[in-house]
């Protein structure tokens, strides 16, 4: 962000002429530029903003007064609705890259129906609010032009459709590629990594292995003269056509190292419940109390749950998109809205993107939170990926102002399973050092020993020796 | 159904068209290849879309249809 004394620029929103978004306060304000007058007028004259918003599609926003504006081309001024958490399509499961193309197809759809149309539509518009997707960019929409192609299909097939297509016929791990392609997956890379049999399916065949020979074959052409025409029976055939192709693509959460995490944890009845009822006495002994938490390594969210539960905004970290698909499927059928899950690898947690490194916030930026939950993660990242106690403990200070966490001792069957392999150069992991390496950044508030078990469970809050 | 095979056909022709020239590498923005892409593919995805509304209107009328007899018959 360019920060000023008085606001900050939201660096991902340079780029469209329309406006841009600032960060004023700690609240997000949308600038209008008088360019972009005739569309927003006609956004909201013609009852389209009242139906996405009625029906849960679009951010709300109010219009505030222009002395909030940072330039002179200021048109209005808008104040969305907040967005808790915000999150990028590399940490959304399969579900929730799918749930926001529908929504991108729906907004679109709807659109035409009161003569706009989507002049992008990147997976960057949408965000999670309350559990669902919706659409943040109230600046996407302008007059649709009878007769004219859809400008954002190109971004549609590279953010939505090439990504579900390698997601589900290739690797669900290719959602990767968003952290390297910041404007999608490009066309002629889908094609070469989606199989044979993908061309004997119409819409695969023809929204990307098709769609990318003609973008190289055309690719130095000129756009055709205006004689040549796309009516609006063609327009809503190629977005029904594209939703039907995004419906067909799936993934069943399977397969992966943790989809079934419960079947290989150590616990007992017993000490599952013990430990479910630390983690709530200990929720709710922050103080004040918590607004956000996140729970880092959550599986399918159990945990998760004791937090979203109680009201509190929870993300739902976990490295495994079968856990993270599970846990979503899970929030979507009971209509939670405290939770989101998230795909995030702790090890190498999501950076800033794009120019400047400053487009797509790093996952740091987004924090710190009121409490991390950490729990049975400790060995994993000592153990299994060499972290020092120090390193974790100097992370997890940056990210939260409380920490429940679990130590999980060598002689836990989990740690000799690890160990098994390797050799043992881990002497100082014990609880002491434990307990001497996170004191130089956490004061411990309790340490509780799980029943029938020989973990310990910790409340720590930021500030140590 | 034979909207079907006439999408077949389309497609087949569209690509017939692209797999006989040689490719430059792009080096331009692609929106042109999408644009034109979309201008070529219009008409098979509005057909498409035409009939698919029709069958729906087919397939409902027909439901009705049928609904209306059962009731009938079960007045009777």
């Amino acid at each position: 962000m360019k920060k000023t004394e008085e606001y900050a620029e939201v660096r991902g929103s340079f780029r469209d002429p329309s406006g841009f978004v600032l960060l004023r306060e700690g609240l997000i304000y949308r600038q209008i530029n008088r360019a972009y007058r005739g569309n927003y007028d006609h956004l909201v004259d013609s009852g389209l903003y009242d139906t996405l918003v009625r029906d849960g599609l679009l951010v709300p926003h109010a219009e505030v007064g222009i002395q909030q504006a940072v330039t002179e081309d200021v048109y209005k001024v808008i104040r969305p609705e907040q967005i808790p958490f915000v999150s990028y399509p590399y940490e959304w499961c399969f579900s929730q890259l799918k749930h926001a193309a529908l929504l991108t197809l729906e907004v679109q759809r709807r659109a035409l129906d009161f003569g706009m149309s989507l002049k992008d539509s990147s997976a960057y518009n949408i965000q999670f609010r309350k559990g669902r997707p919706i659409f943040i960019d109230t600046l996407s929409f302008e007059k649709y032009r009878e007769g004219q192609p859809w400008v954002a299909y190109r971004q549609f097939c590279q953010h939505f459709l090439a990504p579900l297509a390698v997601m589900s016929h290739v690797d669900v791990r290719l959602s990767q590629f968003f952290r390297v392609y910041l404007d999608g997956i490009p066309l002629d890379l889908a094609s070469l990594l989606l199989p044979a049999r993908t061309r004997v399916n119409l819409a695969l065949l023809s929204h990307i292995h098709l769609h990318a020979r003609a973008q190289k074959h055309f690719a130095d052409q000129s756009i055709p003269s205006k004689r040549h025409s796309m009516g609006r029976t063609a327009f809503l055939g190629l977005v029904d056509s594209l939703r039907s192709a995004i419906e067909r693509l799936s993934w069943q959460p399977v397969g992966t190292e943790w989809h079934d995490y419960h079947a290989i944890s150590n616990y007992s009845a017993l000490a599952s419940k013990h430990k479910k009822q630390l983690v709530a006495e200990m929720l709710d002994e922050v103080t004040p109390a918590p607004t956000s938490v996140w729970d880092l390594g959550a599986n399918i969210g159990l945990s998760s749950r004791i937090a979203s539960d109680r009201g509190i905004m929870t993300i739902s970290f976990d490295i495994d998109p079968a856990a993270v698909e599970k846990n979503y499927l899970e929030s979507v059928a009971k209509a939670e809205t405290d939770i989101l899950p998230l795909l995030l690898d702790l090890t190498n947690p999501s950076p800033g993107l794009g120019w400047e490194n400053q487009e797509r916030m790093s996952l740091v930026e987004r924090g710190p939170t009121d409490v991390v939950l950490a729990l049975a993660i400790i060995h994993h990242l000592v153990i299994s990926n060499n972290l020092p106690f120090h390193k974790v403990a100097s992370f997890l200070s940056q990210v939260c102002n409380s920490l429940i966490m679990e130590f999980v001792p060598k002689s836990d069957s989990q740690v000799q399973r690890l160990l098994s392999n390797r050799e043992d150069i881990f002497g100082e992991y014990d609880q002491h050092a434990f307990e001497r390496e996170f004191g130089e950044f956490f004061a411990i508030q309790h340490r509780r020993t799980i029943t029938d078990t020989n973990r310990i469970l910790y409340l720590m809050t930021k500030g140590g020796d | 159904m034979s909207s079907k095979r006439v999408l077949t056909v389309c497609f087949v022709l569209i690509f017939l068209d692209l797999a006989l020239p040689s490719f430059a590498y792009a080096y331009l923005d692609p929106g042109t290849g999408s644009y034109i892409f979309q201008l070529m593919i219009a008409g098979a995805v509005g057909l498409a879309f035409v009939a698919k509304v029709y069958w729906r209107r087919i397939v409902a009328f027909l439901g009705d249809l049928f609904s209306k007899d059962r009731e009938t018959d079960e007045e009777d």
